[in-house]
């Protein structure tokens, strides 16, 4: 079913000993002023590895294949072409740009995020209708915590030949951080290609769904050495009417993060306020938490709070 | 002459220039008229820099926001301390293995970002025609918009505020705030006292025919006063302070 309304919301991040997003020293990102912040890129990551557990087709994820070498079979990455004949078979310079389109579409991380592909005379760029903005933590007593961490091995370098312990790593972490997000799914952004794919017909419900339980619950499902501490906290999501083309952007500026004893306090009742001139275009407001460690001040916002999960 | 005025601003932004990018992608200070003029291409739902040949279109001189706007008058006032905004080089690493043909698959981006850019921005109509004019204006007066406009980057959605129409009327002051082109010898602007202070940007004037590179001009800010000969056309005022129109 092609879905015709806009949304914007916010999705919100707690990392607990947890590094959500490292630079390249390892530390958290930041910003010139020290504000530590997540990108697009690491909150869309889970959500991939999300869907692709389920079997849907993902493209813009890195995968592996093994690769003849003159020094033995290698465990490499896959390029953007052997991922897409992967998934859809073979592309060559005489496979049309619609057919390309067509497929790219039928891949869930593309009909919500979008692409870049060129490949094989192909070159197409999609503007994802589903758009995620930088993540500012907002918690104001965030600290960095350097931990030394032991090797199980000597370091293997010819200056260390005759050293009689192992090496030693650190493992950098924020002892507690979040991180709040806006995003926004704006369905006109492929009126352009509809009739020009093999069968497209826009963006989807069904996508739009994928999206959003992907959205509530992907960070907390996701669990690697660094990730594993962060969790999905807060969802919002707000339906613009259908006619409604309404400009909202930056909604994580209403948004305040604190912590209120043993849980943590999201307020938005100055999202409440923004909002309150726009009503007559606003469909409905749906809030997730999880309500065993958040608690909502949802000002005047229309919409119960419902749990995450 | 009637013009609509308003803020933009946003967490972060990134104007690509696009002759250094060899190892560090680097943003302009200020979002300059071209990117201006696709963010209300954006907002008026005209498409940008597209593949012509997946519709089946012949490749026209520019991209449609380009030949539907250009001829609008724009005027940019930078409201950061001096000018200037703070920049830093964020870093990413794209491992998916198909961003580049690099060795093991890895592509490292590094980026500059703008860090809280706001500008108060002026359009005027000039020779824009008056329908286009009308749906521009009351888009930015109601905060309607077709695709979500931006600043550089789509994860970046560009804010707009305090939006109103003023009436504009010319003037010749010899001091100008906003950014401006300045040809000229840059020792001979002189005043603003101890605290003057001088910012200069060569940056993106228009799109050229066909290839759609960027023309470049010498763009200045400064608290400096500019000698009459050196002054600039299109200059208007709102009362209390002078704008370059370009």
């Amino acid at each position: 079913m092609k879905k015709n309304n806009r949304v914007y919301g916010i999705l919100a991040v707690g990392a607990y000993m947890a590094n959500f997003n490292a630079d390249l020293s390892g530390y958290p990102k930041t910003t010139a002023d020290n504000i530590i912040l997540g990108s697009d890129k690491a909150l869309k990551y889970p959500m991939k590895r999300m869907w692709m557990i389920q079997g849907e087709p993902v493209l813009y994820i890195k995968s592996m294949q093994i690769k003849e070498d003159k020094g033995g079979e290698k465990l490499q990455p896959r390029d953007l072409n052997e991922r897409y004949s992967f998934l859809f078979g073979s592309l060559d310079e005489k496979t049309s740009s619609k057919e390309v389109l067509g497929k790219l579409f039928s891949a869930i991380d593309v009909m919500n995020f979008g692409a870049t592909f060129a490949e094989k005379k192909q070159n197409i760029s999609i503007t994802g209708a589903v758009q995620i903005n930088q993540g500012l933590n907002l918690y104001k007593d965030t600290e960095i915590l350097v931990q030394d961490i032991l090797s199980p091995f000597r370091n293997s370098n010819e200056k260390s030949e005759d050293k009689l312990a192992s090496s030693m790593g650190t493992k950098i972490v924020t002892d507690e951080a979040h991180y709040v997000y806006s995003f926004s799914v704006n369905p006109a952004n492929y009126h352009d290609y509809i009739g020009l794919a093999n069968g497209f017909e826009g963006y989807t419900q069904e996508a739009y769904d994928k999206f959003k339980c992907a959205a509530r619950v992907a960070t907390t499902a996701f669990n690697t050495n660094s990730k594993s501490g962060c969790e999905n906290e807060l969802a919002v999501f707000i339906e613009l009417k259908e006619e409604s083309q309404l400009f909202l952007a930056n909604l994580d500026r209403y948004v305040s993060a604190q912590r209120d004893g043993d849980h943590i306090l999201y307020d938005l009742s100055k999202l409440a306020q923004a909002l309150e001139p726009h009503y007559d275009q606003i469909q409905s407001v749906e809030i997730y938490c999880n309500l065993a460690t958040i608690k909502v001040n949802c000002g005047s916002l229309p919409g119960k709070v419902e749990s995450i999960y | 002459m009637k013009s609509i005025r308003f803020t933009l601003s946003g967490k972060a932004a990134c104007f690509r220039q696009p002759d250094v990018n060899a190892q560090v992608y680097f943003t302009y200070n200020n979002i300059h008229k071209v990117a201006l003029l696709g963010l209300l291409g954006a907002i008026l739902g005209l498409s940008g820099y597209r593949n012509y040949k997946l519709y089946d279109q012949k490749e026209p001189d520019y991209p449609e926001f380009y030949q539907v706007l250009s001829s609008l008058y724009v005027a940019i006032i930078p409201n950061g301390e001096n000018g200037y905004f703070t920049k830093k080089i964020q870093y990413f690493n794209n491992s998916v293995g198909y961003a580049s043909k690099e060795q093991g698959g890895n592509l490292q981006v590094r980026e500059q970002w703008l860090e809280h850019p706001s500008w108060t921005i002026f359009l005027a109509q000039n020779n824009l025609p008056d329908g286009t004019w009308d749906k521009l204006c009351h888009s930015l007066l109601h905060g309607q918009c077709i695709y979500i406009p931006y600043l550089g980057r789509n994860d970046f959605p560009a804010q707009i505020d305090a939006v109103s129409m003023v009436e504009l009327t010319p003037t010749r002051a010899s001091r100008i705030d906003s950014l401006f082109r300045f040809d000229g010898d840059l020792r001979a602007l002189d005043g603003g006292g101890p605290s003057q202070y001088l910012f200069v940007e060569n940056a993106p004037l228009a799109l050229v025919r066909k290839h759609n590179f960027y023309e470049f001009a010498r763009f200045i800010y400064t608290n400096g006063n500019i000698p009459i000969g050196y002054l600039p056309d299109h200059l208007y005022t709102d009362g209390q302070r002078q704008y370059y129109f370009y």
